[in-house]
C-alpha cells in the first residue's frame, strides 16, 4: 500500500449556519488520480481549500506527504501544484512570462526555471503561442495557460479544481490526456469535476461527495457495484401487452420493467446474458423489435441512486 | 525577489491607462495651471499689500514693527502696515481694508478672513512672510543664546534692516512666484496618485481578494517578499513617470523646483513611496473590491490635496491657523511643503522634519497594511 499523499480527519468547515464540509474523510494514495466528485455547491472547492490551508476551518485534521498542513508549511506548498477553477494570469504578461513568473514563485534557479517553463509548454501544447497575451488566447488554450501555470514547477501533489470548465471538447481531451501523463511521471493527481464522464476516464479512486459529505468512496467498479442497478435494456417495439411485462419482470435479475413511448426499459440488478435472455423471450412471443441497447450504469447512476437527485441537478 | 520586481515593472510598463495617467495628469494641469497664472500675473498690479500690525509684546514687537515699517517704505513696498489695536484691525479686516492681522508677539501670527477668497495670493505672501520671520527670528535667538560672541554680528545683521525689502533676507528667493505653490500642489498630487498602484498590490497579495492573490498564497513564497518586492517596483515605477513630470514643470514650465535638483527629486520619490504606501494601506482593508478601493483612494486622496491648497491657495494657512495638526498629518501638505521649502529656505531644518514624516508615514502604512494581510487563513473565498 502506497503512503498518504493527502489525508483529511474529520473535517468540518461551516458558514454560519450553513454547514459547507460535514465531517468528511479522505485518505489519497501517493501515485493515485484522485476524484472529488459532486454536484456544483456540494463542497468540493471548499474542501481544496481547506486542504490548501487558505480557508480556516472549524474542525478536523489535514496531513500532506505525513506533515501537518498550515499556511507556513512552506516546505510541503513548494511540492503542491494547483490549477484553480478560475483562471488566475497576469493579462499584461504574455504566455511565457506568466509560467515564467508563477514558477519563480517556486524555482529559483534561473537556468531550472528556464527549462520547466520551456517544458510546461511543451507539455501544454502551447508553443506556437508564446508570445501571446492572454486576451488573444481561445477559452481552451488559456485554460491549458492555468494548467501550466500551476504545474510548471513539477510538484508532486496536483490539485486540479474544474480545469475543464468551458472547454471544448478537443483542449478537454488534451487535458485529460496530459492529467494522466503528469501521473505517469509520478505526480499524485486529485481531480474534482462535475463531469462524470471525465472522472470515470481519468480516476482511479473516486469520492462523492454531496452537502459536504462523502457519500461514497470507491474504484469506480466498487461505486457501480454498491447500487441495485447493473444494467439496463432498452429495446424499441411497437407495443407490447402488459402480461408480456409481467413475464419480462419475471425473468431472473430483471427488477424494473417500463414501456413508454415503444421503447421497452429493463433494469437488472446484475447476472450474466440478461440482454440474450430478454430477446429469447421477445422472438418467443413474436414481437418484432428494432434499436436494442444494453448498457452498465454509470457515476450518475450512482449519485442518484445514493442521493435521490442527478449529479447535474 | 528579482522576477518579483521585474514582472511588477513589465505590467506596470505595459498597463497604458495607468503609465498614461500618472505621466500625462501633472503635464496637462501643469500646463493649464501655467496659462491660467500667466495671464493671472500679467494682469495682477503687484501693489503693497494692506496688512493690520498688532503689537503684543513690547520688546519683539518692537524688533517687528522696524521690520514691517521697512517693508512699508519705498516705490517697491511689500507691505502697506497700519499699527493699531486689535480691535481696530479687527474692524479694517472686516471692512477688507486690509488683506490680514499681523500679531507681533515672541512669535509672529497672521490672522486671515476666509471670506477674502479673492486675496489669496496676498494672503500666501503674508503667511510666507510671517513663516519666515519667525525661523529667521528663532535662528537669531538660537544664535544669541548659545553663541553669545557671535552678538555683535548678529545686531550687524539686524541693523540691516534697511535692507531687508530689496533681498528678503530670510528667504531664498527674494522673486519668488506666489504661484509655485499651486505647482508644488500639483507635484503632491500626481505623487499620491500613485496610491492606484499600491491597491493593486494589496487586492493581489490576498487570497480572499483576487485569484491572482489566492496562487500567490498556496505559493512557496513567503508574503512579505511578494509584498515588498511589488511595492518596490511600482513606486520606483511610478516615481520614473512622476520625474517627467517633475522636469516637465521644472525645465518648461519653469517653476522654481529644481533650485536643489537632487532633493526636489528625492522628495518626488518619497512622495510617490508614500502614495504606493497609502494605496497599500487602503487596499489591505475588508473584503470590497478593487474597484471600489481605488474609488475609496481616489475619495480619499482628493480632499487631502484640497486641504494642501491645490484648489485654494489658502488653504493651508486657514488649516494651519484652525487645526494645525492636520497639516502635519497630511501627507499631501507634507509634500507640498518640502518642495517649498527647498526653494524657499537656506536652513534645510524644515525640509528634514518634512521628509522624516514622509518616512514616518511610509513605514506606518506598509506595516499596517502588512499586518492586516498576513492573515494566515481566510475565513471565506
Amino acid at each position: 500500500m502506497n503512503d498518504s499523499a493527502v489525508k483529511v480527519t474529520n473535517l468540518v468547515k461551516r458558514y454560519k449556519e450553513l454547514v459547507a464540509v460535514d465531517h468528511l474523510n479522505l485518505d489519497i494514495k501517493e501515485g493515485e488520480v484522485f476524484g472529488l466528485l459532486g454536484p456544483n455547491g456540494s463542497g468540493k472547492t471548499t474542501t481544496i481549500n481547506c486542504i490548501l490551508s487558505l480557508l480556516a476551518y472549524d474542525k478536523g485534521e489535514i496531513e500532506i506527504f505525513g506533515e501537518k498542513m498550515t499556511p507556513d508549511n512552506y516546505k510541503i506548498k513548494s511540492q503542491i501544484g494547483v490549477v484553480m477553477q478560475n483562471v488566475a494570469v497576469f493579462e499584461e504578461l504574455t504566455v511565457y512570462e506568466n509560467i515564467n513568473y508563477f514558477c519563480g514563485l517556486y524555482i529559483s534557479d534561473k537556468a531550472l526555471r528556464k527549462q520547466y517553463v520551456e517544458e510546461a509548454i511543451e507539455f501544454t501544447g502551447l508553443n506556437d503561442f508564446k508570445k501571446f497575451y492572454p486576451k488573444k488566447l481561445s477559452g481552451g488554450l488559456l485554460r491549458r495557460l492555468n494548467i501550466a501555470c500551476g504545474i510548471a514547477h513539477k510538484p508532486k501533489l496536483i490539485i486540479l479544481d474544474e480545469p475543464t470548465v468551458a472547454v471544448d471538447p478537443q483542449s478537454r481531451n488534451k487535458i485529460l490526456e496530459g492529467i494522466l501523463e503528469l501521473n505517469k511521471a509520478g505526480a499524485t493527481i486529485i481531480y474534482t469535476s462535475h463531469y462524470m464522464e471525465e472522472v470515470e476516464q481519468i480516476c482511479s479512486r473516486i469520492a462523492i461527495v454531496d452537502k459536504g459529505k462523502n457519500l461514497a468512496l470507491g474504484t469506480k467498479d466498487e461505486l457501480k457495484k454498491l447500487i441495485k442497478k447493473r444494467e439496463i435494456i432498452t429495446i424499441d417495439i411497437l407495443d407490447i401487452n402488459s402480461s408480456d411485462i409481467a413475464e419480462i419482470k419475471k425473468l431472473p435479475h430483471v427488477y424494473e420493467v417500463s414501456f413508454e413511448e415503444h421503447q421497452l426499459s429493463i433494469l437488472c440488478d446484475g447476472g450474466k446474458h440478461n440482454l440474450i435472455r430478454v430477446l429469447d423471450f421477445l422472438q418467443q412471443k413474436e414481437y418484432s423489435f428494432g434499436y436494442v441497447h444494453s448498457e452498465l450504469p454509470t457515476l450518475n447512476d450512482v449519485f442518484l441512486e445514493i442521493t435521490g437527485k442527478e449529479l447535474r441537478d | 525577489m528579482g522576477n518579483i520586481i521585474i514582472t511588477t515593472w513589465k505590467r506596470l510598463l505595459r498597463n497604458k491607462s495607468n503609465t498614461f495617467w500618472i505621466l500625462c495628469f501633472p503635464i496637462i494641469l501643469g500646463t493649464l495651471f501655467n496659462v491660467a497664472f500667466s495671464n493671472m500675473a500679467a494682469s495682477e498690479n503687484m501693489e503693497a499689500i494692506p496688512v493690520a500690525v498688532v503689537c503684543e509684546d513690547d520688546t519683539y514687537g518692537e524688533t517687528f514693527k522696524q521690520s514691517a515699517e521697512a517693508l512699508s517704505e519705498g516705490d517697491d513696498a511689500m507691505l502697506k502696515a497700519t499699527f493699531c489695536d486689535e480691535k481696530k484691525a479687527m474692524e479694517l479686516l472686516k471692512e477688507k481694508e486690509v488683506t490680514g492681522i499681523i500679531y507681533s508677539g515672541k512669535t509672529v501670527t497672521l490672522s486671515i478672513s476666509a471670506n477674502m477668497s479673492n486675496e489669496s495670493i496676498n494672503q500666501s505672501i503674508l503667511q510666507a512672510f510671517v513663516n519666515e520671520y519667525n525661523m529667521v527670528q528663532d535662528t537669531l535667538t538660537g544664535i544669541i543664546a548659545n553663541h553669545p560672541e557671535k552678538i555683535e554680528a548678529v545686531l550687524k545683521e539686524l541693523d540691516s534692516v534697511s535692507d531687508f525689502n530689496d533681498e528678503v533676507s530670510i528667504s531664498r528667493k527674494p522673486d519668488a512666484d506666489p504661484f509655485s505653490q499651486y505647482f508644488y500642489n500639483l507635484l503632491a498630487m500626481a505623487c499620491l496618485y500613485t496610491s492606484m498602484g499600491g491597491v493593486l498590490v494589496a487586492t493581489e497579495n490576498q487570497g480572499n481578494l483576487s485569484q491572482l492573490g489566492m496562487r500567490k498564497c498556496l505559493s512557496p513564497t513567503h508574503k512579505l517578499k511578494s509584498i515588498v518586492g511589488e511595492l518596490f517596483a511600482t513606486a520606483t515605477y511610478e516615481f520614473v513617470l512622476n520625474f517627467i513630470g517633475f522636469v516637465y514643470v521644472a525645465y518648461v514650465l519653469k517653476v522654481d523646483v529644481a533650485s536643489r535638483l537632487p532633493l526636489a527629486i528625492f522628495t518626488t520619490f518619497m512622495g510617490c513611496l508614500t502614495g504606493v504606501a497609502l494605496g497599500f494601506f487602503i487596499g489591505c482593508f475588508g473584503q470590497k473590491s478593487q474597484d471600489f478601493k481605488q474609488g475609496m483612494v481616489f475619495a480619499i486622496t482628493m480632499p487631502l490635496c484640497f486641504l494642501s491648497g491645490l484648489m485654494m491657495g489658502t488653504m493651508k494657512i486657514i488649516i494651519q491657523n484652525h487645526c494645525p495638526v492636520l497639516n502635519k498629518i497630511n501627507p499631501a501638505t507634507i509634500i507640498t511643503d518640502s518642495f517649498y521649502s527647498l526653494a524657499m529656505y537656506e536652513s534645510y531644518d524644515r525640509f528634514i522634519v518634512d521628509i522624516l514624516s514622509l518616512f514616518s508615514f511610509v513605514i506606518l502604512f506598509i506595516m499596517a497594511g502588512f499586518l492586516m494581510t498576513r492573515r494566515k487563513k481566510y475565513a471565506s473565498l
